[in-house]
């Protein structure tokens, strides 16, 4: 991600970074899915922040966490749950031109 | 959340908006080249490719109506958050498209860093880039208001 004149503030008081989880309750033989986000030169990191936002109503705490470790480790799990919430979720931040993709949990 | 008001020097927008225009025209097809679709059949591929065109379709004509309305440099540019919104996926889609098209060369850290050396790059490219880095700004300006 882009730096640009950006400034990422608070970091000091973060913990490491954790994927929302949906509340649903599943069954133990439900497939459990999650959303990456890839890191990429080209967005901001502003606003990634803002997408992360927009799209999973985090705080602005939790979206920098998530921002940090995408460009960081090169991804971040930024949702866990159904396929099909998943899905839209995916599409919505494709959408936003973030580089995101769908993969089963430990699969 | 209220409106925004954007103002910019009509001259240095000018600059911009017809050589962003060719761009956007000749990078189309790179829009949807690196998404990544989940696992599915054909029909499933065809439509969330086909999800993502229309909806950045519906974003370019926000963009367009926008910056390249003629006023736009005499008076300021009026936005709603939502009209916000688009222009801000517009110029990342925008961004994105100019790099894999003209930029792929660039090493991703350099971009990342904005350590590229303009003076090192052919004429054509300067421009190319020097509106890449306008996109980021126009990006940058609108996440404030935000």
């Amino acid at each position: 991600m882009t730096k640009f004149r950006t400034k990422v503030v608070g970091m000091n008081e973060q913990t490491e970074a954790a994927p929302e989880v949906a509340s649903a309750t599943r069954t133990q033989t439900e497939p459990v899915w999650q959303v990456l986000v890839l890191n990429d030169p080209v967005n901001l990191m502003s606003y990634v922040v803002k997408v992360f936002q927009k799209v999973f109503s985090f705080s602005v705490q939790r979206a920098e966490r998530h921002m940090i470790e995408v460009h960081r480790d090169g991804q971040s799990i930024v949702w866990v749950g159904e396929r099909e919430r998943a899905e839209m979720y995916v599409q919505e931040l494709q959408q936003w031109q973030l580089t995101a993709k769908l993969e089963r949990q430990n699969g | 959340m209220g409106d925004i008001h954007l103002s910019m020097d009509g001259e240095f927008m000018e600059r911009f908006v017809e050589p962003l225009r060719k761009m956007d025209e000749m990078t189309a097809s790179l829009a949807q080249s690196k998404v990544l679709i989940p696992e599915g059949d054909a029909l499933m591929r065809q439509l969330w490719i086909e999800h993502l065109r229309s909806s950045l379709a519906a974003d370019m004509e926000v963009f367009w109506t926008l910056i390249g309305d003629k006023r736009f440099g005499n008076e300021p540019l009026v936005l709603s958050p939502a009209e916000a919104e688009s222009v801000l996926r517009a110029a990342a889609s925008l961004r994105m498209r100019i790099r894999e098209a003209f930029l792929a060369d660039v090493e991703d850290i350099v971009l990342e860093k904005g350590m590229l050396d303009i003076q090192s790059l052919p004429p054509d490219l300067q421009k190319v880039y020097v509106s890449y880095i306008f996109l980021g700004s126009l990006q940058e300006l609108l996440l404030s208001h935000l």
